[in-house]
């Protein structure tokens, strides 16, 4: 089950995924997530406070999300993601999602 | 561990590889200077630079690795469209491949270090290229900062690390495998010291599809585990992503002595990388498929794995070594057996006795007439037969190594004589018995020096006779009638019979009236005591050196022929019996004693009929309109006059003399041992041996050279009526 709700009148603007981002619910994130970028604009943040499953499918939609905004000379945000999410983020050291994942040290 | 002269030749195949594939590079930048859009060139490109920094990673040529992934990055780039070259581009690169080359120039091979490096002028030219790719950005800004990133970590977290490398397939979230969880599962095996996801094939947003999988992940993981256990983990997505495992860097050495230090069991290259751990089974079988499923010629499993990053060339390199000497072990174990060489006489000896006791076998068959026992005892035959070439094959070695010890004699003995000689050898390969080759080498070198000595002028005289400046000296070998054949021949002056004539006639060898033959004044020169030198030399004009040869030939039953034309050359011409314990004979009998006439030198044999000889003991046959001169051996040998009615005339033949010789009766072929006369036997004309027949009998084996001389020796000097002063009483030793 995923809710994605997003604010355009902010900037950046505001994106919130509630539920799972998980290989069952990309198809659906990536229309609505089409559907949001419509709008035009290029910053966002997005808010995984209410998030409570990321697989590596949900990760990979982010990040090409995060490599569409940067192209256009925008940008992407992530900020309150809960435990299990973190996890995954600290795992796959996706710092570009989430800049306090640090990088491993030797 | 590899030592220091393998790193370096590890390192200089590098340097030839780097050579060749800035080459290629350069070949295709400048097919793309034509056309900007050729993708194979692109390709080529590509994947040239992608090799260059994966070798120049191996040697940690860490300079050419960090200029070279940014080649790399922005062909990669162009590869998938994200870019397009510009001419300007090109010419940059151009220059950033002079430059590479110019960097590998510069490697030491000792130490493996980049010398000199000007980090300026690369800066300078990556820069330049940066600034040229920002302009012709239209998709994504930095695609060359995080692996920036990555290169510059690598040394750091690498060390002593696995570097596992996942490539995953567009299906595998579908199938409901979350890399995710792979990782954690690794985790377990170790640290994961370096993870890396790779989103460079992540498509434009709006194009891809959410639920294909474009991500790939480099991990560095310190483990203590194998190279296997740490693929087990990804044992089930092995369908669904390309795996490739790199052993620590550090622990690379640890692996090359590993693969040096396998049982020498098996010597198939994926084995020993298999056994070593650097490959696992799975990969294997992948390699092979792929190498199956290459074009031919098939590329060899090891440039297959290599090439498909499953192992690094030093350890392809290393077990390739290794294969190497097991195969050069194994060659030398199947081919080479130090025996003691009297252990095979014995085996010979033995096999000797065999061949009688066999023979006597097949006799006493058919004197009872029992046909099974004949044909069992036929078979027995046959076998011991086999036994018999083979036991003699054992001391058949080559000629060569005896022939090769010349060119050294050659050099030294013509630098000596300060003449120019060029040796050939030909029939190198011909076989001869060991123990016939051993006591050839000392004969043989004093024909070769000889020939350097008295046959071959010195440069002047040749140029003036109009021959070339250099002499031409050739040591040649068959096989001709079950004898070897050895010819010493040289293209000097050839010799002077009336030197060696008036020499004779000096030193009272013959009577200076004597009307001597070409072959025969030829044949003084093996006297003992001559010698035609003018100077005594250090080499030969001793008069020691011919007669030496003679009497060494003899022993080995062979004779030695000159061949000689004046001013062109000479050539000594030895036939040696390939061996020295066991001959094909044919037996033949004279009223109640047998002899044994060796088979290679029988031609044929005929009925005599009525036809007399035509001077009695001695004389001539009419053989198809030839005269064919005969000895009458029963005759010869003062054997009782013969009872039998119809006579038979075996004919001989030695190089290109021929002869018949009147026997009673024939009795076939036998193979049979020599056993040597005795010494009170040994000055005995016309006889070299003795052998035991199956009945007990003894015959004895004619030495048909020697009746040849004999017979020669009465034609020429028209003794024809002389009759041999042997005696059949001496001859025969009492049974």
């Amino acid at each position: 089950m995923l809710e994605l709700r997003h604010d355009t009148h902010q900037d950046p603007a505001l994106l919130a995924l509630t539920g799972s981002l998980t290989i069952y619910e990309v198809r659906q994130a990536h229309d609505e997530l089409r559907a949001a970028l419509a709008g035009g604009q290029r910053q966002w943040r997005i808010d995984l406070a209410e998030l409570e499953e990321l697989d590596s499918a949900g990760a990979q939609l982010l990040l090409a999300l995060q490599r569409h905004l940067l192209s256009l000379d925008g940008g992407l945000d992530v900020s309150n993601p809960t435990a299990d999410v973190l996890e995954l983020l600290e795992l796959l050291h996706l710092q570009s999602l989430y800049p306090d994942v640090l990088p491993a040290q030797p | 561990m590899l030592n220091g002269e393998q790193w370096s030749q590890l390192l200089q195949s590098f340097l030839e590889e780097g050579g060749d594939l800035l080459k290629q590079a350069e070949e295709c930048l400048l097919v793309l200077d034509g056309d900007l859009a050729d993708e194979e060139a692109i390709n080529g490109l590509f994947r040239a630079m992608h090799t260059l920094k994966g070798s120049a990673g191996l040697f940690s040529l860490t300079p050419v690795v960090a200029f070279t992934h940014q080649l790399e990055s922005l062909l990669m780039a162009v590869r998938d469209g994200e870019r397009s070259l510009t001419p300007n581009l090109i010419s940059l690169m151009l220059r950033c491949l002079d430059e590479l080359g110019s960097m590998i120039g510069r490697i030491n091979v000792e130490t493996g270090a980049v010398e000199g490096n000007d980090e300026v002028l690369q800066t300078q030219l990556l820069n330049a290229l940066a600034a040229e790719m920002g302009q012709g950005s239209d998709s994504l800004p930095t695609p060359t900062a995080p692996r920036e990133g990555q290169v510059q970590r690598a040394p750091a977290t690498g060390e002593g690390a696995w570097h596992i490398s996942l490539r995953f397939s567009p299906d595998l979230y579908r199938n409901g495998f979350d890399p995710a969880a792979f990782v954690r599962y690794l985790s377990r095996l170790g640290e994961i010291t370096h993870l890396e996801v790779l989103d460079e094939n992540l498509p434009d947003f709006h194009q891809m599809d959410p639920e294909a999988c474009y991500l790939g992940m480099e991990i560095s993981l310190r483990s203590a585990s194998s190279k296997a256990e740490i693929e087990e983990v990804f044992e089930f997505i092995l369908d669904f992503c390309k795996l490739r495992i790199l052993p620590p860097e550090s622990s690379l050495s640890d692996y090359l002595q590993l693969i040096r230090e396998l049982p020498e069991t098996d010597e198939r290259i994926g084995s020993i990388l298999v056994a070593s751990g650097l490959l696992t089974e799975h990969e294997l079988n992948t390699g092979l498929t792929m190498q199956a499923q290459g074009e031919e010629p098939r590329a060899p499993l090891g440039s297959v794995l290599v090439e498909a990053g499953m192992v690094a060339p030093a350890v392809v390199n290393a077990a390739l070594e290794k294969q190497q000497v097991v195969r050069e072990r194994r060659a030398q174990e199947s081919s080479l057996i130090k025996v003691a060489a009297h252990k095979l006489d014995e085996l010979i000896n033995l096999v000797g006795e065999l061949v009688i006791s066999a023979a006597g076998a097949q006799l006493q068959a058919r004197a009872h007439g029992h046909s099974d026992f004949i044909e069992s005892t036929q078979v027995v035959n046959r076998h011991v037969e086999q036994i018999r070439e083979a036991a003699l094959k054992l001391r058949m070695i080559e000629i060569g190594d005896t022939f090769n010890r010349f060119h050294r004699v050659v050099r030294d003995v013509s630098q000596e004589l300060g003449k120019k000689i060029r040796l050939e050898v030909r029939g190198a390969d011909t076989e001869l018995d060991k123990s016939v080759t051993d006591k050839i080498a000392d004969p043989l070198t004093h024909l070769v020096r000889n020939a350097i000595d008295h046959g071959i002028e010195s440069a002047e005289e040749r140029l003036a006779a109009g021959k070339p400046a250099e002499g031409h000296l050739a040591l040649n070998a068959y096989h001709e009638s079950g004898m070897i054949v050895i010819e010493v021949s040289d293209d000097g002056r050839g010799l002077n019979t009336a030197r060696i004539r008036q020499k004779a006639i000096d030193k009272g060898l013959i009577d200076p009236n004597a009307n001597l033959s070409e072959h025969d004044l030829h044949m003084l020169i093996f006297a003992a005591g001559f010698s035609t030198a003018d100077s005594v030399s250090n080499l030969s004009g001793r008069g020691v050196g011919m007669d030496v040869v003679r009497s060494a030939i003899d022993q080995l039953r062979g004779t030695v022929e000159i061949e000689s034309r004046p001013g062109l050359g000479c050539t000594f011409r030895i036939r040696l019996p390939l061996t020295l314990a066991i001959i094909e004979g044919f037996l033949v009998s004279l009223g109640g004693e047998y002899f044994v006439i060796p088979l290679d030198m029988v031609t044929e044999c005929m009925e005599l009929g009525d036809q007399p000889l035509i001077d009695g003991i001695y004389g001539y046959l009419n053989l198809r309109g030839k005269p064919l001169p005969c000895i009458d051996l029963s005759a010869h040998f003062d054997l009782p006059a013969s009872a039998v009615r119809r006579r038979n005339i075996v004919v001989v033949s030695q190089g290109r003399q021929q002869a018949g010789l009147i026997v009673d009766q024939l009795h076939g072929e036998l193979q049979t041992v020599i056993k040597p006369l005795g010494l009170l036997f040994q000055h005995l004309q016309g006889i070299s041996g003795s052998t035991i027949l199956g009945s007990g009998q003894v015959a004895l084996i004619l030495d048909i050279p020697s009746l040849f001389r004999q017979l020669q020796a009465l034609v020429d000097t028209g003794a024809s009526e002389t009759r041999s002063v042997q005696n059949r009483q001496e001859l025969l030793p009492r049974l």
